[in-house]
């Protein structure tokens, strides 16, 4: 992996569990998170991901590196010949697939594009969750979002009549 | 399956990005957790960033009526909701006066900008009038108010010598993205009041959160465009537009746009698209992707009306480029334009009938939004009655530290108060509240029973924010009250719901020496005499212990006689056989009984006294007045003898003075 093309910076990320993941520089700066610790010189070395394991944090480099602007990993002989719409279109292909993950890595990815601030990443992971949601039950809701029904009858009977139109 | 909990974090994240408040509102019935974060302040400031308000239907700004989307329109529920909840004939504004009547001015966000005269106009000559007209924003769905502050002297004075004539417009900003939007929240609106001299524009911003008038600096007109000159008649059918934070002004007599870009509060003029323009028909301007917008000019003189489009890169004004032009179908015309929505009429002669529809100037996708062509009219956009929309102009008051009845609770800031104001202690409502972060906003005492003592239901608890307790709404005694910071002894609570939050104007009212809920509104529209079939309306499920109205008199003859009602006019019952106007009737709301034109803003520290009997209006409500009577050291009035529980024969003045004669007697039987 050190004999990349010059130039190239790459950036060593660690997960918790040990993995080591070396990265080209403008891939882990998709996360804003990231790109504020270089920006601010605290990754010389390796940057520890807290909370995150290592088959999240691979499956989010992989995200990044089909994301990072063109010129990037995706390789710069592709972009050059591909129309941009057809490239979007694409990539949109590669997200729907990419996001085909059991619900518990899906939270997973959520919270780690939270913390590594990845705006794209955030948008599709709960995007998706919310495609799921809006088709179910509220009893469905709760099982998916892993909620009790903590309200009193009384209560809940509240809400709905409160908000009747919205139960409609 | 046993998943670990989510994350506060991540579910804000993914809740933010339900599509519709009406999604909000089922996951907020999902658990508590979910709930408390839908409704916190944070959360609903993103959510409406992140979401338009929604289109609901058009107010009909001549005949003060609103016209909701109905089904298949996605908003309809909602529309509905709101229809029901919201006054829209603006009763509960302040002091009515035949003479002088507020007209609406403009609609934003769920705002609605009202104007009439000043009482007396002040001497022309020294100085601007600061707004010549008295100012009002209110929120007609929670019944809120703020009446606007002159501008004062020396603001106004300091600017222009008011020299010739000059022009105004008033309009409510969009919220934007600015520093002083973002440190606001939705709570909170401005207003710009601008006028046209014949030097420059000069325009005055009110912002509710300070409660200021402020000078926006402006440029003279040649500076911003040099050789422009200000026509004389400039001010012809000068209309008002707004896309993509920019406000324009255009009008017959010039080929200039004024330019108003709201974040930087940035006048300029530009050139109108080089096209003809027809007298009397008015130009729409639409909002396209990419910060692009849209007019589209009616080309003169053709039928169907063809108009012309024309697009540019908003603000930054360079060239006007033309774009395919469309046509409507004959009868159908451009009213305006919400967002990239075309708002458009027709009156033709189809099977259609007369609708108005919108269309998504992207898309082309075309929705019929209702079956009524106002002819003065705003849209009116807003979230309806919910979490989301819970804007007020009050302050309010904290209730977490009232632990039982009975405590010494210190008396919030109070407000201004108009002759009937007055301002209720929602504060004890706290004291039995099992969460004390939720208080009352406006007892429902459509259900409280008809003695002291009877249960009572608890209305809808809703959580306090900094400001979340609208006292206004609550009306109730305190005559006992006398400025900020006095201690005030809690009245004694009746029975609460488990877990309930007991509002003392619920207290106060079942003292009342008359608790004569019963006499209550109806639809009463379709009473003509004696005798009539009543149509009986939407019937909603009766509360246990929901009282029944005066649809006593309808529901006699109603398949199910339950019907619950909220308002009561109590204030001019004197004794049985007295004839009361019924109010106008609206369905039990979240908010319960909106007691609107009990509360009133007036200044901290000022007395409040309690008010004197006044007349309801036709559409008025007095609920507490009555309950206030009762515990004021001097009632002024007492409702003499009204004895409802017994259900006296009583007679009710229907819309048009017809009496009727169908509920004598059988008040008592419901």
């Amino acid at each position: 992996m050190a004999t990349r093309e010059a130039g190239k910076k790459m950036i060593m990320l660690k997960s918790p569990d040990g993995m080591e993941f070396e990265v080209e520089e403008a891939v882990a700066m998709e996360s804003q998170t990231i790109r504020k610790m270089i920006e601010d010189d605290c990754a010389d070395t390796a940057i520890l991901i807290p909370n995150i394991n290592s088959k999240i944090l691979s499956r989010v480099i992989e995200y990044c590196n089909k994301h990072v602007p063109t010129t990037g990993a995706t390789g710069a002989a592709a972009s050059d010949t591909v129309a941009p719409a057809a490239l979007a279109e694409d990539l949109k292909i590669w997200d729907a697939e990419f996001i085909k993950v059991n619900r518990a890595t899906r939270f997973d990815l959520i919270q780690a594009a939270s913390y590594l601030n990845i705006k794209g990443l955030l948008d599709l992971t709960s995007q998706t969750t919310i495609d799921t949601i809006s088709d179910n039950s509220l009893e469905e809701i709760r099982s998916f979002l892993s909620t009790k029904n903590d309200y009193l009858p009384e209560e809940e009977q509240t809400i709905r009549r409160e908000n009747q139109w919205a139960f409609q | 399956m046993a998943l670990p909990a989510i994350p506060d974090e991540l579910l804000v994240e993914i809740l933010l990005r339900l599509p519709t408040a009406a999604d909000l509102i089922r996951a907020s019935a999902a658990c508590v957790s979910f709930r408390r974060l839908i409704a916190g302040r944070s959360f609903t400031r993103r959510f409406r960033k992140l979401h338009p308000p929604p289109l609901l239907g058009f107010l009909d700004t001549g005949r003060l009526r609103f016209h909701p989307a109905v089904p298949p329109h996605p908003s309809a529920p909602a529309a509905r909701a709101v229809a029901r909840a919201a006054d829209f004939s603006f009763d509960f504004l302040p002091s009515p006066s035949p003479y002088r009547p507020w007209s609406v001015q403009d609609v934003r966000d769920g705002w609605v900008l009202l104007e009439r005269p000043r009482p007396r106009p002040r001497r022309r000559g020294a100085g601007l009038e600061s707004p010549s007209y008295e100012m009002v924003v209110c929120d007609p769905l929670h019944r809120h108010y703020l009446l606007l502050p002159r501008i004062p002297d020396d603001l106004a004075a300091s600017v222009v010598g008011a020299q010739g004539f000059c022009h105004e417009d008033s309009c409510l900003v969009p919220s934007g993205d600015d520093e002083e939007a973002a440190a606001t929240d939705e709570a909170s609106f401005r207003v710009i009041w601008m006028l046209l001299h014949p030097t420059k524009p000069v325009i005055f911003l009110f912002c509710s959160g300070t409660q200021q008038w402020r000078i926006v600096p402006s440029l003279t007109w040649s500076e911003m465009s040099p050789g422009f000159e200000l026509p004389a008649h400039v001010f012809y059918r000068l209309m008002r537009h707004y896309a993509h934070g920019c406000f324009y002004w255009l009008s017959y007599s010039t080929e200039k746009l004024f330019v108003l870009e709201i974040r930087r509060m940035e006048f300029s003029v530009a050139d109108h698209p080089p096209c003809e323009r027809k007298l009397g028909e008015d130009v729409v301007i639409a909002e396209a992707d990419q910060g692009m917008i849209l007019m589209f000019v009616p080309k003169p003189d053709t039928s169907p009306v063809i108009y012309t489009v024309w697009r540019n890169n908003g603000g930054r004004f360079t060239q006007w480029q033309m774009e395919k032009p469309i046509t409507l179908d004959s009868g159908s015309g451009l009213m305006g334009a919400v967002g990239r929505h075309l708002l458009i009429y027709y009156c033709g002669t189809s099977s259609v009938g007369r609708s108005c529809f919108t269309q998504d100037v992207n898309t082309f996708q075309l929705e019929w939004v209702c079956s009524a062509v106002p002819k003065q009219t705003h849209a009116y956009c807003n979230f309806p009655p919910s979490l989301l929309s819970s804007p007020t102009v009050s302050t309010g008051t904290h209730h977490a530290d009232i632990q039982r009845a009975g405590v010494d609770v210190p008396v919030p800031q109070l407000r201004e108060s108009d002759s009937g104001g007055m301002e209720g202690p929602v504060i004890p409502a706290a004291a039995r509240a099992s969460n004390p972060l939720f208080v009352v906003e406006a007892a429902a005492h459509a259900n409280v029973l008809r003695q002291a003592g009877d249960a009572v239901r608890v209305p809808g608890l809703r959580e306090a924010g900094p400001e979340g307790v609208t006292l206004c709404n609550a009306g109730t005694p305190h005559a006992d009250v006398h400025g900020v910071g006095d201690d005030m002894p809690v009245p004694e609570l009746p029975e609460a719901d488990f877990g309930g939050v007991q509002g003392p104007v619920v207290a106060a009212a079942a003292r009342a020496p008359n608790p004569c809920f019963d006499a209550e509104g109806t639809p009463h529209g379709d009473v003509q005499g004696e005798g009539d079939d009543v149509p009986v309306p939407e019937l909603q499920e009766a509360n246990p212990g929901g009282v029944q109205g005066s649809v006593v008199a309808a529901a006699a003859r109603a398949p199910t006689p339950s019907f619950v009602v909220e308002a009561t006019p109590h204030a001019d019952i004197q004794e049985a056989e007295d004839i009361v106007p019924v109010p106008e009737p609206r369905e039990a709301g979240p908010e319960g009984v909106i007691l609107c034109n009990a509360g009133t803003p007036q200044g901290a520290g000022d007395t409040v006294l309690v008010p004197e009997a006044r007349e309801a209006g036709p559409g008025g409500m007095q609920g507490p007045v009555l309950a206030s009577a009762a515990q004021a050291p001097k009632p002024s009035f007492d409702n003499n003898g009204v004895e409802a529980g017994r259900g006296g024969a009583r007679r009710w003045r229907w819309g048009w003075g017809w009496t009727c004669g169908v509920c004598r007697g059988q008040v008592a039987e419901v």
